[in-house]
Parts: C-alpha cells; sequence; structure tokens
C-alpha cells in the first residue's frame, strides 16, 4: 500500500522542474518565472517535506524508511546500481528545515530583486541549488548525495558569479572561484573515500555501505598492508564535511558565499551546513567502527571533536574582528557548526542534530536581518551621495539605527540572542546549546571549558554587531537618512523569529526543573538518546555564565559610549594597548587560511607550469638544432656540387681532350688514314664525354642539390599552420598502421 | 531486426557526420553534430550499454544541441557564410583520411578474436576508482580554466 | 544483439573516425576543427564499447573507458570552445590560415 514516503521522490523535482522550466523556457518572462520557481518549486516542496515530516513523525518508531524506487538505474557492465528513498529522523528535520528557508528566501527574493536584470537567472540556479539539497537527503544512495553535492557546488558558484556581475572590480570574481575551488577540494575527499567504500562493499545504499557487515569488513582491511581503510575512508569523509561545512583550515569560503544576491546567501548557508552535518551522521558507523585510526591519543579525542572545537574557538575569534555585518555572521555560523561538529565526535548526536536545526534558523534570521539594514544603507546613500567610497554592509559606517531600523533592530537582536543562547528558556538557541554542553560536561570537562569560552566570544560577537549597527549615533550621512520600509520582509522575519523562539521546546531534556514530564521530542523521533542524563546545575550555569559575560562585555566595549565616527574599533584599540595588535590582524584577516592555501597550492602550480615551460624551451631548442642541421647539409651539398663534382667532370672533359689531342698527333706523325678513324672515334668518344657530362652527370648532380635543398626547405615543418602539422602527424600514423599491419599479421 | 536498426542508425550518423565536415554554415553544422550524437547513442543502446548511451545523450546530444541553441547568432558571426570552407591544400587532408581508412577498415574486417591479447583477470570498477577520480578533478580544474580563459576583460 | 558483427561497428567506428579526421585537417575555420575532433572521439567511443562486448575477459573496461571519454570529449569541447572564444576577442578572425603566428 503506497504511503506518502512514496512520493518523498517529488520533494526535489519540483524544484529541479522549476530550473528546467526557466532556463529553457520562462527566461524572458519575469512574472512567468517568479511564479515557476515560487509555486511551482518552493511550495510544493515545502508542503511536500512538511507532510513528510508529520508522517516520519508519526511512524517514527519504524524509520528509516527505506523504500526501494528502481532496480538498475545506473548500469555499467556487470555492475547493477539500485536507487531508492531512505527518510530517516535526521533527513526529515533536515528536509522541512530547508524547505522552509527555500521558500522564505524564494518570497523575500521574488521582491529584492524586482528590477534587476538577473531576476530568472537568479531564481533558475535558486530552484537548482534546492533541488540538490532535497534529493541529497531523500535518496538513499551514496552516489546520489555526490552528485547532488557537485549541483549544489556549480550553483553556489554561479550565485555568488551572479552577485559579483553587476561591479567591475578589481579581481571581483575570485571570491566566488574560491568558493568554487574550495568545495571542489571537499567532493574530491567524499569521491575518494566513496571509492574506497564501494571497493570495500560493492554498494553504495546507506543501508548496505554503512550496514554491520561492511564495518566489520572494514575493521579488518587494510590499504597495501599499512593504512587501515577504514582509518583512510573516515579522514576522507572528515576531510569532505570540513570542506562543506566551512571549518578550519577551510572557513573562508563562507564569508564569500555573502556575495549572492538577495537571500541566496542565506540559503547557501543552510544547504552547506545541513549538507555537511548531514553525510556525517550518516557515515556515523564509519566513524564508530574506526574510532581507533580517528582519535588522536595526546589528546585523547577523536579527529572530529578536535577539528569542531579548533573552528567553534577560532572562527568565533575572527568573527569579532570583521567589519562587514554579513561575514561575522557567516564566521559565527562556521563556529556553531564547529560545536555541533564536536559535539558528534563524542557522541552525543540529538544535542547536535538539534543545535544544527536552531543554528541553520537564528543564522538564516541574521543575514535576512542584515539584508535589510543594507537595504536602508543603501536608500540612506542615495538620499545623501557623496563621493567616498561606499559599503552598504561596513558596520563602521553604521549606527544609531535603532531609530531609523526598529524592526529591523528587533529583529537582529533576536536573532543574536539565539545565536547566543540567551535569555535561558525562551530562545531555541538555549535549549540546544545547554544540551549540547551538557553532554561535553559529562565526558570531557576539559572540552566543556573551551566550548564554553567560545560561546561567550560568540555572544560577544553577536552583541557587538547589534551595538556598532543600532545603538548610538549614526556614524556617516548615508546611516542618519538609512530607511527601509519592507513589509515582506517583515513579515518572513516575524515568522523566523517565532520559528527561532519556539523551535527550543521540541528538545527540552528530561529532567529539566520545573518542565519535568514534558516529552523530548526530538530525542524519541529520532530514537536515540545522549548519555548524561541527569540534569547537572553546573554544567548549565557555568554555560549561561559565559554568555553572560559576554553579553557584558560587549555593552561595556561597544554600547555604554557608542562608537563616534571615524574612531576605530574598540576592541581593536584594546587589544593593541595590550600587545595583542599581532592576534587582532590574525583574526581581521581570518587566521590567513587563504593565504596558507594559496602559497601552497598556487606557488606550486605556478612552479610546475614554470618547469613544463621549461622543458618545452628544451624541445624548440633541439628542434631549431635539427632544422640548423638540415640547413647546414643542403648547403654542403651545394658546396659539394660547385666545387668537387664539376671540377672532376671538367678535369674528366679535358683528360678525353688530351686524349683526342694525342690521337692527333699518332694519327698526324704514324698512322695516317688508319688513324683518321681512331682520331673520329677518341673525338666522339670525348664528345659522348662531354655530353654526358653536360646531359647526365651535371643536371644529375645539380638535380641532387637543388633535392636536399627543396627537401630543407620543404621539411621546414614550422610554416605555423596547425593543420599542417595535424597533417604529416595523421600521414605518419596511416603509414605506420600499415606498415604494423604488414609486419605483425603476416599478410 | 537488429540489422535493420544498426544500418538506420549507421546511415544516419554517418551521413550527419559528412555533412558536418561538408556543411559552410557553422550554426547547421553545430545541429547536425548533434543529430550524430543522437545517432551514436542509438548505436549504443544497441551495443547493450544504457548508461554510457544515457551519458552520450546527456552530453553529446543534449550538450551539443544547447550549444548550438544558444549560440547561433554568435557562430554566424565569428565566420560568416562562405568562409567556412576548405583550406587550399584540402585534399591533402582528404588524401590521409582515406588512406588511414583503408588500413582501419580492412582490419575491421579481418578482425579476429584472437588476434588481440587482453589481461586475463576480472576488471573490476574499483581498480578504475582512482583514475577516474583524478581525471574527474583534471576535467574540473581544466573547465575552471576555461571560463577564466574566456571571461571578457 | 548478437545478429550484428562487431566488424560491422568497428568499421562504422572507423568510418566516422576518418570524416571526422578529414573535418580536422581541411576546415578553415577553429570551431569546424573541434567539430571534427568532436567527432573522433565519438567514433572512438563507439569502438570502445563495440571491442568491450566482444571480449569477455575485459569485463566492464570497455564502458567505464567510454564513460570517462564522453567526460573528456565534453571537457575538451569546453576548453576548445573558450580558445576560439578568446581568439575572437584577441584577432577577430577564427580562421586557421590566418592563424600562423607560430611560423618561424
Amino acid at each position: 500500500m503506497p504511503t506518502l514516503f512514496d512520493f518523498a521522490w517529488l520533494i526535489p523535482l519540483f524544484p529541479l522542474l522549476a530550473f528546467v522550466a526557466i532556463s529553457l523556457f520562462a527566461h524572458p518572462n519575469r512574472t512567468l518565472s517568479e511564479q515557476l520557481a515560487i509555486y511551482l518549486g518552493a511550495v510544493i516542496s515545502f508542503v511536500l517535506a512538511f507532510l513528510v515530516l508529520l508522517s516520519a513523525v508519526v511512524v517514527s518508531g519504524e524509520l528509516p524508511i527505506e523504500i526501494p524506487l528502481l532496480d538498475r538505474w545506473f548500469s555499467l557492465g556487470l555492475n547493477r546500481e539500485p536507487i531508492g528513498i531512505s527518510i530517516d529522523p535526521v533527513g526529515a528535520a533536515l528536509l522541512l528545515t530547508l524547505a522552509l528557508i527555500y521558500l522564505i528566501i524564494s518570497i523575500y527574493s521574488k521582491e529584492a530583486l524586482r528590477d534587476d536584470a538577473r531576476f530568472s537567472r537568479f531564481f533558475a540556479l535558486l530552484s537548482l541549488l534546492a533541488a540538490g539539497a532535497f534529493a541529497m537527503l531523500v535518496f538513499d544512495n551514496l552516489l546520489v548525495l555526490l552528485i547532488a553535492w557537485e549541483i549544489m557546488d556549480v550553483c553556489i558558484y554561479l550565485l555568488t558569479g551572479l552577485g559579483h556581475e553587476g561591479r567591475e572590480e578589481e579581481g571581483g570574481s575570485n571570491g566566488s572561484l574560491k568558493t568554487f575551488l574550495i568545495a571542489q577540494v571537499g567532493n574530491l575527499c567524499l569521491l575518494l573515500g566513496l571509492a574506497l567504500l564501494y571497493a570495500q562493499g560493492s554498494s553504495l545504499a546507506y543501508g548496505e555501505a554503512f550496514g554491520a557487515a561492511n564495518m566489520e569488513a572494514l575493521r579488518q582491511s587494510t590499504l597495501s598492508g599499512d593504512f587501515p581503510t577504514g582509518g583512510v575512508i573516515a579522514w576522507l569523509f572528515l576531510g569532505a564535511v570540513i570542506a562543506r561545512c566551512a571549518q578550519v583550515p577551510l572557513h573562508t569560503w563562507l564569508p564569500e558565499a555573502n556575495e549572492a544576491p538577495a537571500g541566496a546567501g542565506a540559503l547557501i548557508h543552510a544547504t552547506a551546513i545541513a549538507s555537511g552535518a548531514f553525510l556525517l551522521m550518516r557515515a556515523l558507523p564509519v566513524f564508530d567502527a574506526t574510532a581507533a585510526s580517528l582519535s588522536i591519543p595526546s589528546l585523547g579525542l577523536s579527529g572530529i571533536t578536535l577539528v569542531g572545537t579548533l573552528t567553534a574557538v577560532l572562527t568565533s575569534l575572527a568573527a569579532l574582528a570583521q567589519r562587514d555585518i554579513r561575514h561575522a555572521v557567516s564566521l559565527s555560523a562556521a563556529s556553531q557548526a564547529g560545536t555541533a561538529i564536536a559535539a558528534l565526535g563524542i557522541g552525543a548526536q540529538v544535542a547536535a542534530l538539534f543545535h544544527i536545526l536552531t543554528t541553520l534558523s537564528s543564522i538564516t534570521l541574521l543575514l535576512l536581518a542584515a539584508e535589510w539594514v543594507a537595504r536602508g544603507m543603501a536608500r540612506g546613500r542615495q538620499e545623501a551621495p557623496s563621493d567616498e567610497p561606499f559599503d552598504a554592509h561596513d558596520m563602521a559606517a553604521m549606527g544609531g539605527l535603532y531609530d531609523r531600523l526598529p524592526a529591523a533592530f528587533w529583529t537582529f537582536f533576536i536573532g543574536g540572542l539565539a545565536l547566543s543562547g540567551l535569555p535561558p528558556l525562551l530562545v531555541s538557541g538555549f535549549w540546544s546549546k545547554d544540551a549540547l554542553l551538557a553532554q561535553v560536561w559529562a565526558s570531557n570537562p576539559t572540552l566543556f571549558w573551551i566550548l564554553a569560552c567560545s560561546g561567550g566570544l560568540t555572544t560577544f560577537g553577536a552583541m557587538r554587531q547589534v551595538s556598532l549597527v543600532f545603538v548610538g549615533a549614526p556614524r556617516s550621512q548615508a546611516a542618519s537618512r538609512a530607511a527601509a520600509h519592507i513589509p515582506t520582509l517583515a513579515t518572513l522575519l516575524i515568522l523566523l523569529c517565532i520559528l527561532v523562539m519556539g523551535l527550543g521546546w521540541i528538545g527540552i531534556p528530561a529532567h529539566f526543573p520545573a518542565l519535568e514530564g514534558l516529552p523530548n521530542l526530538l530525542e524519541s523521533f529520532l530514537g536515540a538518546q545522549d548519555t548524561a542524563r541527569d540534569f547537572l546545575w553546573d554544567s548549565r550555569m557555568l554555560g549561561l555564565a559565559f554568555s553572560t559575560l559576554g553579553l557584558i562585555a560587549a555593552f561595556v566595549f561597544y554600547a555604554w559610549a557608542p562608537l563616534r565616527a571615524g574612531e576605530p574599533d574598540r576592541l581593536e584599540q584594546a587589544m593593541r594597548r595590550m600587545w595583542l595588535g599581532w592576534l587582532y590582524q590574525l583574526m581581521r584577516n581570518r587566521f590567513y587560511a587563504d593565504a596558507l592555501v594559496g602559497s601552497i597550492l598556487a606557488r606550486g602550480a605556478v612552479l610546475l607550469a614554470g618547469g613544463l615551460a621549461a622543458i618545452e624551451n628544451g624541445l624548440n631548442l633541439l628542434t631549431d638544432g635539427l632544422a640548423f642541421l638540415a640547413q647546414r647539409v643542403c648547403t654542403g651539398g651545394q658546396w659539394l656540387d660547385v666545387h668537387v663534382l664539376s671540377e672532376l667532370t671538367h678535369l674528366a672533359g679535358r683528360a678525353g681532350e688530351r686524349l683526342s689531342h694525342a690521337g692527333n698527333l699518332f694519327e698526324q706523325h704514324l698512322l695516317g688514314q688508319l688513324s683518321g678513324l681512331a682520331h673520329g672515334g677518341t673525338l666522339a668518344l670525348a664528345r659522348l664525354g662531354d655530353l654526358f657530362e653536360r646531359a647526365v652527370l651535371a643536371p644529375a648532380v645539380d638535380g641532387a642539390g637543388r633535392l636536399v635543398r627543396v627537401a630543407g626547405l620543404g621539411f621546414r615543418p614550422r610554416t605555423g599552420r596547425v593543420q599542417n602539422y595535424l597533417l604529416l602527424a595523421c600521414a605518419a600514423v596511416a603509414v605506420l598502421a600499415a606498415v604494423f599491419l604488414f609486419l605483425f599479421l603476416q599478410v | 531486426m537488429e540489422r535493420i536498426l544498426f544500418i538506420i542508425l549507421g546511415t544516419i550518423t554517418l551521413g550527419a557526420a559528412l555533412a558536418v565536415v561538408t556543411q559552410r554554415t557553422l550554426s547547421c553544422a553545430a545541429w547536425l553534430l548533434a543529430l550524430s550524437c543522437l545517432g551514436i547513442a542509438g548505436l549504443l543502446f544497441l551495443l547493450e550499454a544504457p548508461a554510457v548511451a544515457a551519458l552520450q545523450l546527456l552530453v553529446g546530444a543534449g550538450g551539443v544541441a544547447l550549444l548550438a541553441r544558444k549560440n547561433e547568432a554568435r557562430l554566424r558571426q565569428t565566420a560568416p557564410p562562405g568562409s567556412a570552407g576548405v583550406t587550399p591544400r584540402w585534399w591533402a587532408g582528404a588524401l590521409v583520411a582515406a588512406a588511414l581508412a583503408e588500413v582501419l577498415l580492412w582490419t575491421a574486417f579481418h578482425y579476429d578474436p584472437g588476434m588481440v591479447p587482453v589481461p586475463t583477470a576480472q576488471v573490476s570498477l574499483a581498480g578504475y576508482a582512482l583514475p577516474m577520480a583524478t581525471a574527474v578533478v583534471l576535467l574540473a580544474t581544466a573547465l575552471v580554466g576555461a571560463l577564466e580563459v574566456a571571461r571578457k576583460r | 544483439m548478437t545478429t550484428v558483427h562487431p566488424s560491422w561497428f568497428l568499421a562504422l567506428a572507423a568510418t566516422l573516425f576518418c570524416i571526422g579526421l578529414y573535418g580536422a585537417l581541411a576546415r578553415r575555420s577553429a570551431v569546424a576543427v573541434l567539430m571534427g575532433i568532436f567527432l573522433m572521439l565519438d567514433a572512438v567511443i563507439l569502438n570502445l564499447v563495440a571491442f568491450g562486448r566482444a571480449l569477455e575477459a575485459a569485463g566492464m573496461g570497455g564502458q567505464v573507458l567510454a564513460v570517462l571519454l564522453i567526460l573528456v570529449a565534453a571537457a575538451e569541447t569546453a576548453l576548445g570552445l573558450a580558445l576560439v572564444a578568446t581568439l575572437w576577442q584577441r584577432y577577430s578572425t577564427t580562421s586557421l590560415d590566418d592563424l600562423n603566428s607560430l611560423k618561424e
């Protein structure tokens, strides 16, 4: 009996249809494009995703549900790959979140890009991005995951390229290239890991590839005797997740993704973090089976946790030193993703998923609110034009927007609070961070302190942004005239605020005082339980304390005496005064990860190209030398002809003359008429010799010389015409083939 | 039955190919190239290789058709009709192609499976994984490079 | 499909190859040469799959290489077209007769 899940494959289909329709047909017609994109793509998939999640919740005992679709959708010779649907709790939850974000952003972008020429292309790419993300979550095959990641990468590249299009900047599109290349690194890791896994178990479906039998085999096998296959696969998958979720050292692409127009940046953030988290959760069996290879003995940590923690700290530090309002949010997003990944490393699945969900919603809220602020600033700029360079997202030029854009203030503020996890009980960020920290406290206290610190730093960063943007007096003309009345955006953001505040209630831990008895929906949905069950005041209070500390610090630094125009950032000043200016520089430049990667890879590539060019120059010299030699041979032949051979023939002719003269004398003095014959004979011989020399030898030698010259000329192969070269090559091939046939096949 | 299909598809493919190399108008030639790819995809289906055929359809027929459609104006611009003819020494090319054709056709008809040495071990998909991965990365890099090269300065 | 002898496929592929070769050698426009090269690659793809099927011991080798070759053909065509576009921008001609600056 077909259930709703049988139709889950429609979820990615509709945005895909929207993409195809827009790019092939509806291109010129704007209204049609937007209707297609929004209604066909976003609305239908959202409704379907919602229904799927509902059904999944209803049958949560039976998840994951696997429905085979096609027995052989991909057959290569003897191998046949089946494909099917697999709905599991993680996938369903992420599906609905992404579908909701996609819907919100579609509606917003329709309004934001109303007069923009890139309208249709934008919506086509947005639909394709969503289609890729949904496909990744719905199907049951690692191969589909890879394909979906590739599709998403192309869309991200093209979308950020669209954002750069309107502006003529020096090295403008390099940002989108960087995004694409970093994503390709991740995809390469995934591909290699996939190939190894496939070689191991000859199936890429989640059920079998990550099934118990395969994991058992992984534990045993080794690659060329030295490396455990399982360990290599685990590290490769981790590499893919690092690239995807913008973890250190590949964290620099996420801020670049903000260049995409309108709300696409938010969708890119959401899909990227969701895909990385999804892979990590799906591949948990691999990580469990190879925990030994992943762990770093000196630290007693799993590699996953190390990466997550490092990112959490470094990116939250970097977020403190950013001037662009969106970059700070992106780096905070990477930091939260890192926290969740660290939690996954110690086995706290429920808390990690919870945290990812809340992060996705708060980041979307923050990015869209930042959009609002930027548009307000742009309008303000229009009212007060000046010659100075202007960046709508530069926080140093903002300030005092609380009066001008109150709604934007409230939404941004709530988003910032959600990200920080304050105030308690009200905001989803609190619940998820709380659950996470509780788990970490139970497993590794040091880790707890580090993560709590990074939480405090995130709070500091969020409140810093709020203060810089909204508090105090406007720091520029544009800020003093900022105005943006966007009802669509306001409604959408209010919706998001409600989501952000309400999402927390699905995951209340079991023993929370005063709220005992409320079911932990997330836990029962996931069917998994985190290890630490008791309520510990210590971890909760300490976590809250760190966040509150961050809040107060931000208040003191930025809100107590708001920055005035032209004043450098307070944090920068403070750090310089404490001789930590170098640290501030590092933070501002996101720890120079770009430069590091660039110098290794880029310089390596340049060296390689230089080496190859040198080889080519050497080959050129060789051919030059050969041509020179041929020329010399030809002139030598000429010289031979002129100086030696003709002389010889002349000599021969003269000898013949002498001979005839002698015969003459002989005849004259001795023989008379008898010698007349001989005379005639020798004369004839001499004349024959002459004739021979003139008619045969000379032309022959001349001809030989000319042949060599012509050959030298004609065989000057560098006419510069590609096709002549090709002609020679193919003629040679034909001749060689014929020779080969004759000789080797004994014909 | 299969013979008939083979003959039909073969004729389409070869006919379209001949037309491609003799056409003077580049935009027409592009469409004909897509047709030829379609013929080849059909032949691949005949050879029981559905995955390869599907890929050929997508990339060859689909891709080339898309290119042809999107660039009709540009093709007409870069090569005004009549100039896309042949080079002065076209007969040399024809000669070489004919010679090679002669050699290859002769081989085809005197072909006997025993002639070709083939490794007896079964070649599995996993053995190709690393080369394929490398090739994919190289191709992706080449495409990015192409985009950069062709960007309007 | 065993009624069609592999030799016929090979002959077809050979003819296609030589047609493409002629196109690559004797045409004046760079785009036309690219089309000829594409035809040659198609012929090789056909050849590979035909051989792969005819030889039992090759297993999947023929088809795997054919897939790889399709990718290569696509990438090479894209690259070639990018080069042609650049040539057009720089020299305002795509005729190979005029582009002989490698001549000594």
